[in-house]
C-alpha cells in the first residue's frame, strides 16, 4: 500500500486502482508494459513460443502478487522485469536440470534455433545472436540497459547487484560480444574498421 | 578492470546523452581509447533490437483477454466491461 504523504507517479496510481478492483487500470499497466516484457522474454529465451509464454507467465504472476507490490524504491516494468528475470531463472534450471549432458548450457541460455541463425543477416543481429551466448548475469545485463533501457540503478535492483557490479558485468558482456564477432566474419569488415562513428 | 569499467560507463552515459560528448568523454580516458571505440561500436548495434523481438499480430490482444478473464472476480468491481 501507499504510505500517506508520498505521492503516487501514474503507475502508482494504476496500481492502486487495479488493486481496488478496477480491471481497466491492470489493462492499462499491461498495455503501456506489454510490449517491453515481450521483447525482453525474447531476447532472453530466443524463440517466440518461449517468449510468448514467458510474457503470459510474467503478467499472470503480476495480477496474482500484485497486492504486494509496492512502489516506494522500485518502479512498476522494474518489479515487472524482475519478475520476468526470476520465471527465466527457474526456467533455465529446470531446462538443465533433465539434461543429460551439459552441453554447454552452464552459462543458462538457450541454444540457437536453426531458424535464428538464418535470420542473422545483419549486424544487429548477429549482436544479438551473440547475445544468446553470453553468460546468464552478462546477458541480462545487456538486455536490460540496450534493450529495456534501464538504468544502472534500476538494472542493480532487478538483479540483486550493486551499481558497481553492473558496470563491471557491463564491461565483461561488451568485450565477450566484441570477441564473439571478432572471431567471425564481421571481424575485418565492421567491428575491426576503425574509430567508431560519433554521427549516431 | 574497474577503471575501464567505469571509463565505459561513463561514455555511454555521453552516447545516450548527448553524442557530442562523446568525443571529450573518450579523451578523458587517453590509454584506453582504442579500447573504448571498440566497445562503444559494439554498444551501439545493440541499439537496434532483433527483428522477431515484435509479436506476432494479435498475440498481445488474445493475452490482454486472457488475463482480463482472470482479473479475481471479487476485484472485479470497476472499470471496463467485456
Amino acid at each position: 500500500m501507499a504510505d500517506a504523504g508520498v505521492p503516487l507517479t501514474g503507475d502508482g496510481i494504476l496500481v492502486e486502482r487495479a488493486r481496488a478492483g478496477d480491471r481497466q487500470a491492470f489493462g492499462e499497466l499491461y498495455d503501456c508494459y506489454a510490449a517491453l516484457i515481450y521483447r525482453h522474454a525474447y531476447c532472453i529465451v530466443g524463440d517466440r513460443q518461449g517468449a510468448e509464454d514467458l510474457t503470459g507467465q510474467t503478467f499472470l504472476q503480476a495480477l496474482q502478487a500484485i497486492d504486494r507490490y509496492e512502489e516506494r524504491g522500485i518502479p512498476f516494468r522494474v518489479w515487472l522485469l524482475r519478475i520476468a528475470r526470476n520465471l527465466a531463472t527457474n526456467h533455465w534450471r529446470s531446462r538443465r536440470n533433465h539434461l543429460s549432458g551439459n552441453n554447454g548450457s552452464e552459462n543458462g541460455g538457450p541454444f540457437p534455433s536453426p531458424e535464428l541463425l538464418c535470420e542473422a543477416k545483419q549486424l544487429g543481429e548477429e549482436v544479438w545472436r551473440a547475445v544468446r551466448h553470453l553468460r546468464g548475469d552478462q546477458r541480462q545485463v545487456i538486455i536490460l540497459r540496450f534493450l529495456d533501457g534501464l538504468s544502472y540503478a534500476d538494472v542493480a535492483q532487478v538483479l540483486g547487484k550493486s551499481i558497481g557490479a553492473v558496470r563491471v558485468i557491463q564491461y565483461r558482456a561488451l568485450s565477450a560480444l566484441r570477441r564473439a564477432l571478432e572471431d567471425g566474419d564481421l571481424a575485418h569488415t565492421r567491428l575491426g574498421s576503425g574509430r567508431l562513428s560519433r554521427s549516431a | 578492470m574497474p577503471t575501464l569499467a567505469l571509463a565505459l560507463a561513463d561514455c555511454l552515459e555521453a552516447l545516450e546523452g548527448n553524442p557530442a560528448d562523446l568525443e571529450a568523454c573518450i579523451a578523458k580516458y587517453s590509454g584506453h581509447q582504442e579500447e573504448l571505440d571498440a566497445l562503444l561500436h559494439v554498444a551501439k548495434t545493440l541499439k537496434e533490437p532483433p527483428v522477431k523481438a515484435v509479436p506476432r499480430d494479435g498475440f498481445l490482444d488474445d493475452l490482454r483477454s486472457t488475463l482480463m478473464k482472470k482479473f479475481p472476480p471479487n476485484h472485479a468491481t470497476g472499470g471496463e466491461t467485456e
